[in-house]
């Protein structure tokens, strides 16, 4: 990974990775303060605002060690703002036969598409392995977003070093995957929904338990301090306007 | 991996699906806020065959509080419309797997199920939003449920059928519970 800091390899970005129990907090506070900005995210109704949170997020997130790649990110923007164009809405700027691109549909599925890559963003930067929440059902939970970041986030199947079963497995590859070589017929639409299933618990299980939470030796409070400070700025985006 | 903990890692790999689900739902525009296609409903007609009814009831409270989250709604009167159609729903799926699985595919049970989903949120929007002109909405709810219902069904119908990874949680199932 450190060869490949800062730089882009074959459209993926991935910057060096920082400490993020010492910068970032511990697992536990980085987990309630992405909860507690997912409502910042979703209230937001200033266009502007929500891409520099997306951008933030993705920024932070890389910066934890954190994949980030442009094309699927691209494509699914697309298709949300595709599905949005369909229900016409506002001041129309061109049309062609039956369809009309109007600037409130596009705005919407702008919006839409900021929100949903942000949310991810945001559950790859909060959610960690080391995340413990009290309880039975606080373990489960923070175990579903564990998954839901693995499920997001796979695209290689088994992670380096282990031999891959499903090699392009990702519900996003099963959504939008490419045409031509490589796509996916609808017979082995199951298939690789099996081995995104298999891959991902295998995965879990091949890792073993949570580390402790924490995971640093450095001072805890610096980490508490950058997590209150985002989602302070957070908030204050959220009743701002320009 | 002990049975216990082998539960739970499934129950929370299905949760995650149905958050996932959720946000595709999400993404797509609807006439009225708490009309939904069912897709986060996926998970919990695939599970009925290998986790217990107790599991069931948390991966549905799993799916609620997610949608709940992912869109927005967690503090809304949406949310009570999602509560009262996943419970229902999950309801009548359950009993309708457990009575008559030998006479209904999933594809009959996720059809009773979007009926019972969509009929309890009718029944509340009676008496919280609409009043009897809610009654009205009562056919293109029904129809576009049941229509994703047959859908939704048809493809845990064929994943089931074909799935190793389904095959081997039955099997763990069965292997716990006996």
């Amino acid at each position: 990974m450190g060869s490949e800091a800062g730089c882009p390899v074959q459209g993926r970005f991935q910057l060096k990775k920082l400490a993020p129990g010492t910068i970032f907090g511990e697992p536990k506070y980085r987990f309630i303060a992405g909860l507690l900005i997912v409502p910042s995210l979703l209230f937001q109704e200033n266009l502007y605002i929500k891409i520099f949170q997306v951008f933030l997020f993705i920024l932070l997130s890389s910066l934890s060690g954190k994949r980030f790649r442009v094309l699927p990110n691209l494509m699914i923007s697309i298709g949300i703002i595709f599905m949005n164009l369909l229900t016409p809405m506002g001041k129309v700027l061109f049309s062609l036969g039956s369809f009309y691109l109007t600037v409130g549909a596009l705005r919407v599925g702008i919006s839409k598409a900021l929100m949903l890559i942000g949310l991810i963003y945001v559950s790859r930067f909060s959610v960690t392995r080391g995340l413990s929440l009290p309880g039975e059902f606080g373990g489960i939970i923070a175990r579903v977003f564990y998954y839901f970041e693995e499920l997001t986030a796979r695209r290689g199947g088994l992670r380096k070093g282990k031999r891959s079963r499903a090699p392009k497995s990702s519900f996003f590859r099963l959504l939008f995957g490419k045409t031509g070589e490589g796509a996916i017929k609808k017979q082995n639409l199951f298939d690789e929904l099996d081995n995104l299933l298999f891959s991902v618990q295998e995965t879990a299980s091949a890792e073993g338990p949570a580390p402790p939470p924490g995971g640093s030796s450095g001072n805890p409070w610096i980490g508490r301090i950058f997590l209150t400070l985002l989602l302070g700025l957070n908030w204050v985006l959220l009743f701002f306007r320009i | 991996m002990k049975s216990a903990t082998r539960n739970y890692d499934t129950l929370a790999l299905l949760g995650a699906c149905s958050l996932f689900l959720s946000t595709l739902e999400f993404l797509i525009p609807k006439p009225i806020p708490f009309m939904r296609l069912g897709l986060a409903n996926l998970p919990i007609l695939v599970s009925l065959c290998f986790l217990s009814p107790g599991q069931i009831i948390s991966l549905t409270v799993i799916k609620i509080v997610g949608q709940g989250l992912v869109n927005g709604t967690l503090f809304s009167y949406v949310f009570l419309f999602s509560a009262a159609g996943s419970f229902a729903s999950s309801l009548v799926m359950l009993v309708s797997y457990r009575f008559f699985k030998k006479s209904l595919s999933l594809v009959g049970i996720g059809i009773l199920g979007s009926l019972a989903s969509n009929g309890a949120q009718l029944f509340i929007s009676r008496y919280l939003l609409f009043g009897e002109s809610a009654w009205l909405l009562a056919p293109p709810f029904l129809t576009l449920g049941t229509v994703t219902a047959l859908i939704l069904g048809l493809f845990a119908e064929g994943f089931t059928a074909s799935s190793r990874w389904v095959a081997r949680q039955v099997a763990l199932f069965k292997e716990g519970s006996s």
